[in-house]
Order: structure tokens, then sequence, then C-alpha cells
């Protein structure tokens, strides 16, 4: 069904691009809210999630080979129950991609252009989400390949250059609350992490598929050591509680830069971070909605769903909050059972445990 | 047909977007510089007094400074020749205070750019928790702000013209980031004093400011008659609710700055007694460490060990009886230096203590070092804190003399030194 084939380089790029962007904007104050100073611990414990993930969807991507999770599943569960739980996938994959297009409109409207309608940041970020799918999925993975690069040092820079205003200190002392909240608060940042998942639809557009699981770990796992570096810098710039009292603390972190009285003002770094990832990532859950819908269905081509679907996610992105307040409620308590208790971790290891059961007793018979 | 569709939309898109709705012009904005907040009066409750100090951007980037001007509106604001105007007003929030200047100021207000926000005496000992939500929340202001106390009227402090600088707080912001550490100059920005509020036991400190009377005049104004100025004049310290308990002098501010590592520039004067005479030598701080080490002693108290070290140049010797400035001369200056330190620290230590209020982070090093112990202590600490003992080490190295080995006019020809 995808004409286009991407190269393993390419899909881990993608994926990075997706794991380390919008975190940036909530995962700071949430995790700090939770655990203070050791949000960076949560961030990097968080990463042992993503690694679980990554190694069941692509245990069952190795069962099934040229096939996405949306194919699969009807031949895992029966024809009637794959269905739906696909249509579900696909629902998931739609509101998710609303929910991050909500969170990146918002900040937009929030930090910089507070008298600007929302509607236009939606427009421009969606109408080139849908130039760029319709454009086919090799060309915006290698726009990507490109882009990535000026994302991450963008953030990189953020985190390094107020070193000035950091006092390392306030990181301490270290892990100074039990490992049971530890772990339940890593669940937040674990479910970013899960966004892996969506691996899983792209695998079938691989060209060659050797080292995949291998280069998905090693994302996951430097991921997370580039947020826990950023929670680092966060928590020694304010201290753990103050971090946790700010909408954006990353946000603020990149407003205290100022090198030599020259480098002043770089918020703007953030913008160009999240502009530029924000995108890569709205097209993957376009793209992955997209592509599970006519897979649903069985059609032949999935090039004219685009456009319903992206208005449909427009209208779900404009319609599911009120504002921040309520996106970061959802973000703390409904996030991680809507996808890693669920949808990201428990729905796949199931079925995979179905597999590994049926596979044992065909063995037998 | 698709090159002229793409060339049609990056023509569109890039006349369209640029800033959207939120284009401002630099032109339609009053830039503020500084703010000053007060409680004050309003419709029979206690409300808030605002004081901004508004920048005059022709006279300010000519840098004629204010005493060419002169003149700079009072209350109400006027546009008058000066470098900056002020502007005040009164309300029940920060912000409602703000709105109701719309009412006189043709242009927009922009907070992006003040740089120092000074609060009032009475403010301060009412609790500042309040004055720092319009100050965290707002879009405009940075974490990197300093902050100040006034003793008495903090707006009576931007209204003053600076003779040394454009204005005052752009005079005060110029000193909190250039001066940062030096003699008893502690700089504090608002994330410093929101961590330290954080916390819940380590006392808060923001540096005092006062209208003091003027040295550096010229005779013209001298008759013209602008007499005050202002200057920092030591720490203002908090409780752990944010409210103004006391203030340190700027010799216990400096022994402060020992303590928490701040100090970077000092000059110490000290006794040296030749001759049967005490005679002052000064010293240059080139570099202080100070490590606070926590023990828990036997009847369950913390104590804390503060171990200093620190390097001087030699600066001045201001003297009738000449010496050279040899190896034995240092090694005794050392000893009076190292005293001079801890009795700085002491005087601080004790002063805190009296008060109750733990400006060194001593309940942090408690929970950072003895992490185990910690929680027994948390909730009695204001308790704790005046009793605990503290010991002082201080190690001191005088490594140079700058450019002189003896004092000139020391010896004349002939006269070889023994």
């Amino acid at each position: 069904m995808e004409p286009g084939k991407i190269s393993e380089r390419q899909l881990a790029f993608l994926i990075t691009a997706m794991l380390v962007n919008t975190v940036i904007l909530l995962m700071p104050q949430l995790g700090a809210r939770a655990v203070e100073q050791d949000a960076w611990l949560t961030a990097l414990l968080g990463s042992v999630w993503g690694i679980f993930m990554v190694l069941v969807i692509i245990a069952l991507a190795r069962r099934y080979p040229g096939r996405t999770p949306i194919e699969y599943l009807p031949l895992i569960l029966g024809k009637p129950l794959g269905k739906i739980l696909g249509a579900i996938y696909v629902f998931w994959f739609l509101s998710v991609g609303a929910v991050i297009v909500f969170e990146f409109i918002s900040f937009l409207k929030i930090t910089i252009m507070p008298k600007t309608p929302l509607a236009v940041f939606m427009v421009t970020i969606m109408v080139l989400a849908y130039y760029a799918l319709r454009s086919g999925l090799e060309s915006w993975a290698r726009v990507n390949e490109i882009l990535l690069f000026v994302v991450l040092v963008a953030i990189a820079a953020v985190i390094i250059l107020p070193y000035h205003n950091l006092d390392f200190s306030r990181l301490l002392p270290l892990a100074e609350h039990p490992p049971g909240l530890l772990i339940a608060s890593s669940m937040v940042s674990g479910s970013w992490r899960g966004e892996v998942i969506l691996a899983g639809m792209l695998i079938p557009a691989l060209a060659r598929n050797k080292h995949t699981s291998r280069n998905l770990i090693i994302v996951v796992v430097l991921v997370g050591l580039f947020l826990a570096a950023m929670e680092i810098s966060t928590v020694a710039a304010f201290g753990g509680v103050p971090a946790g009292q700010k909408e954006f603390p990353f946000f603020s972190l990149a407003r205290m830069i100022s090198i030599a009285k020259i480098f002043d003002r770089l918020e703007v770094l953030i913008v160009i971070a999240l502009v530029l990832g924000t995108f890569f990532k709205i097209c993957a859950f376009l793209y992955c909605s997209t592509l599970g819908t006519a897979q649903i269905f069985g059609f032949k081509r999935f090039q004219f769903l685009l456009l319903p679907l992206t208005v449909l996610m427009i209208g779900l992105a404009l319609n599911s909050f009120k504002g921040m307040p309520e996106l970061t409620d959802f973000a703390a308590n409904v996030w991680p059972g809507y996808a890693l208790l669920s949808f990201e971790l428990v729905i796949p290891l199931l079925l995979y445990l179905i597999v590994l059961f049926r596979s044992r007793q065909v063995r037998k018979s | 047909m698709n090159r002229i569709v793409f060339v049609f939309l990056l023509v569109t898109m890039s006349a369209l977007f640029c800033g959207c709705w939120d284009r401002v012009e630099i032109d339609d904005l009053e830039l503020v510089i500084g703010d000053a907040h007060d409680l004050a009066d309003y419709a029979g409750k206690t409300g808030v007094q605002t004081t901004f100090q508004i920048a005059n951007p022709q006279a300010m980037v000519s840098g004629l400074g204010a005493s060419a001007g002169g003149g700079a509106g009072g209350e109400g604001g006027g546009n008058g020749g000066g470098t900056f105007w002020v502007v005040s007003e009164r309300g029940e929030t920060i912000r409602d205070s703000v709105s109701k200047m719309n009412n006189r100021i043709p242009k927009q207000l922009f907070l992006g750019h003040e740089r120092v926000a000074v609060f009032g005496e009475k403010a301060a000992r009412s609790g500042l928790t309040p004055f720092f939500d319009r100050l965290t929340r707002s879009r405009e202001s940075r974490d990197t702000k300093f902050i100040a106390v006034s003793k008495g009227n903090a707006g009576r402090i931007l209204e003053l013209e600076s003779p040394v600088s454009q204005s005052t707080t752009q005079a005060l912001n110029t000193i909190f980031e250039d001066k940062d550490g030096w003699e008893g100059i502690l700089s504090v920005n608002m994330a410093d004093f929101l961590y330290r509020l954080s916390t819940g036991i380590t006392s808060p400190v923001a540096p005092l400011v006062e209208v003091v009377p003027q040295t550096s005049m010229t005779t013209k104004e001298k008759k013209e008659g602008m007499v005050n100025t202002i200057a920092l004049t030591g720490l203002a310290i908090f409780d752990t609710q944010a409210k103004l308990v006391d203030t340190f002098n700027e010799r216990e501010t400096m022994g402060l700055m020992w303590v928490i590592n701040r100090a970077k520039n000092r000059v110490l004067t000290i006794p040296h007694v030749a001759g049967g005479k005490a005679e002052p030598i000064s010293l240059n701080l080139t570099i202080a460490k100070s490590k606070i080490k926590v023990d828990i002693e036997d009847n369950g108290l913390p104590v804390f060990e503060i171990k200093m070290q620190i390097e001087f140049d030699l600066l001045e010797h201001f003297s009738k009886h000449q010496e050279v400035i040899g190896v034995g001369l240092i090694a005794d200056l050392e000893k009076t230096a190292s005293t001079q330190v801890i009795n700085e620290i002491e005087a601080v230590l004790k002063k805190s203590q009296e008060l109750g209020t733990d400006v060194f982070g001593f309940g942090e090093e408690v929970r950072r070092q003895q992490h185990r112990d910690w929680p027994q202590y948390k909730e009695h600490w204001q308790d704790i804190f005046p009793i605990v003992n503290v010991a002082i080490q201080c190690e001191t190295q005088i490594h140079n003399r700058e450019l002189s080995v003896e004092p000139p006019g020391s010896r004349t020809e002939g006269e070889w030194h023994q």
C-alpha cells in the first residue's frame, strides 16, 4: 500500500524527532511537580518502559513481516474483533495527534502570540502536514533527516547555555523520594517515550529490516538521556519546587540565557525546535491514522483519506480541551492510562502472549 | 503549474505570517525599565501601589544622563526632557493598577525590558509572596530579573534621578550585573529568591537599597539642589514566609558572602602592628572557597564546620613605618586576615541565630549530607537553627605584592637593608 521505502536510519531519526518533541513542554513541569529534584530520574526510568515497548512491537512485527499492526490484528484476534480493535487504534493515533496539535498551538499562543487566533497556527501547521503527507512518506522522512539536527542542536543549546544560572546542588539529595513513587511518575514520561510504537506502522515501509530493534532501543535510551539532561538543567536553574510551578519550565529556562549581554532572549530556540519537530510528529500520527483507516476498510490507496482525516484531527484538537489547565490535568492523570497502560504496552503485550500461546498449540497439535 | 502554486504560496505566506495579530512596532511601545511595588490604601482596603520607570529612548540612547535633561515627571507621568519618566497607580492587584495607567499613557506599556523590581519596606514586612505572582506569570518578565528591597517607600527610589547613570534602575541593574560579589553587593534574581523561598528552611535575602545624600556632585548640580541618590547598604533578611525580618549591614553581608561562596572581589583591610603602632594593610581577594560539613553530635544536634580557603594579593601598605613585604611579614598577615574573616562570619552567624533566620542554607546542608536524619529535624528547624554549634576554619594565603617590593621612601642611598 505504501509505495515509498525508507531506510532504517530514516526510521530511527523519525522516531527521535517524535520522542524529543512536545515532551519538552509539559514533562519538566509534571516531573518536577511529582518528584521535585528527582525529576531527571523519572526521565531515565521512562526509557525502561520504552525498551519494553520496542521489544514487544518488534517481536510482533517479526511474526507478521510486511504487515502493519492494523493488518495483523484480525489475524490474531479474528476478523470482527481485530477490525474493531484496529479502528480503536486508528482513533488513538488520531486523538493523540490532536492532543499534540493542541499542545503545540496553545504553547505558541501563550508564549509568543497571545492575540493571534488559534486557527492561524492550526491552519499553517496542518496545511504543511497535509502537503508533506501527500508528497509521500519517503519525502518527509528525508526532510526530517536534515532538520532533526537543527532541532537537537536548538534543544541542546537551551540545556547548556544558561550554565551560569545553574546550581547543581539543587539536585541533591539524590533519589529522596521512595522508589515506588519514582516508578509511578516515570509512567508519565514513559508514556511519551512509548510513542515509539508508531514504528510498528512504519516497519513494513522499511527497505531493510535488520537492525531495527537495536536502532530503536538506542534511540529510546539516548532520548532518555537527553531529556534527563533537560530536567537536570531545569531543576538546577529553578529548584525542584519552582520548576513544577511553571507552565513551561523549559521555556522559562531558555529565557534565562544571557551570555555576555550579547546572546540574550534566546527563547526563539525553543520555538525553532518545537515548530520543526512537532511538524514531523503530527505528520507521523496523521500518516498512521490515514494508513490505518485505509487498511481497516481494505482500500488499495490511502491518499484520498488524507484530507478528511486532517480536518477530523483539526476538529478533535479544537474541541478536546479548553486550555492548558485541562491539558496538563490530562497529561498528569489520564495520559499514562490512555497510553502506557493500554495502547502502548499492555495491549501489544497481550497480543504477543496470545500469539505465543497460539503457536505453541499449533506446534502441539 | 506546480511551480506557480509554490511561488504564490511562498509570497502570500511570507507576507501574511510576520507576527500575525501580535505585530507591534517599537514606536508604539513604552519601555518600562524598572518597577516598584508598595502597599497602599485603595478603596478602603490594603491595595498595591505600582510605580514604573519608563525610558525616554531618545534621551537614553544619546547618553546625556539625567542631569542634562532634568525634570523627570512625578506621579502621573509627563514627558519631560529627562532620560525617563515615572508613572504610579494604585489598585487591588498589580495588574489592576497597571491597567489604570492606560487611561493616561498613549502608548502600550511593554514590560519586557524591566530589569529590576524594587519592593517597599512595608510591602516586604507584610510578605512578598503575592507580589511574585505577576512577575512569574507574565510572559514578558524573566526569572533573571533582579530584585531589591528599599528602606521606606519603593516608589521614591524610582522617582530619583541618578547622577551616575541614565536612571536609578539602570544604575541598579548595572551594579547587580557587573558587581555581583564585590564587597557587600549580593545580587539576587527572582530565580534565586524563589528557590530559597521554596525550600521552606533557608531564608531568602535581597539587597537593600536606600536613598542617601549624594557625594558625586558638580558645582552646578550643587546649585540646582540635586542632593540625593541611591546606594546599596546591605541585605534584607526574610523569614520562610517571605516576610522582612531585619536587615544586615555591609559587614554582616560580607560575612554571609564568604559562607555562601559568593565573594568575588573584596578589599580586606587589616591592622599590622609595626614599631608599636597599628598600621592598616589592604589585601585584595583573588579566590575564596567555602565548604560546609555537617556532623551529628551525641546529643542529637547537628554541628557544622565551615572551611574557608582564601587567597589574597597585597594591595596597599598605608604606613609611615617602612618595611619590606617579605615572607615573614606575609605569614603574620595571613594569620591576621584569617582572624578578620572568622570575625566577620561570626558576626553574621550570631545575628542570624538571634533572628532565627537560616540565611546560610545550613538546613539544606543537613538535608543533603545527613539525608537519613533530616526528617526528624525538618519540622523543628526554626527552633534548632538558633542553638546549633558552628566551627569556622579559615586558611588564608597571600600570594603576591603587586609591583612594589618595599614602599618608596623606606630607605635612602647607601643604607643597606638588614
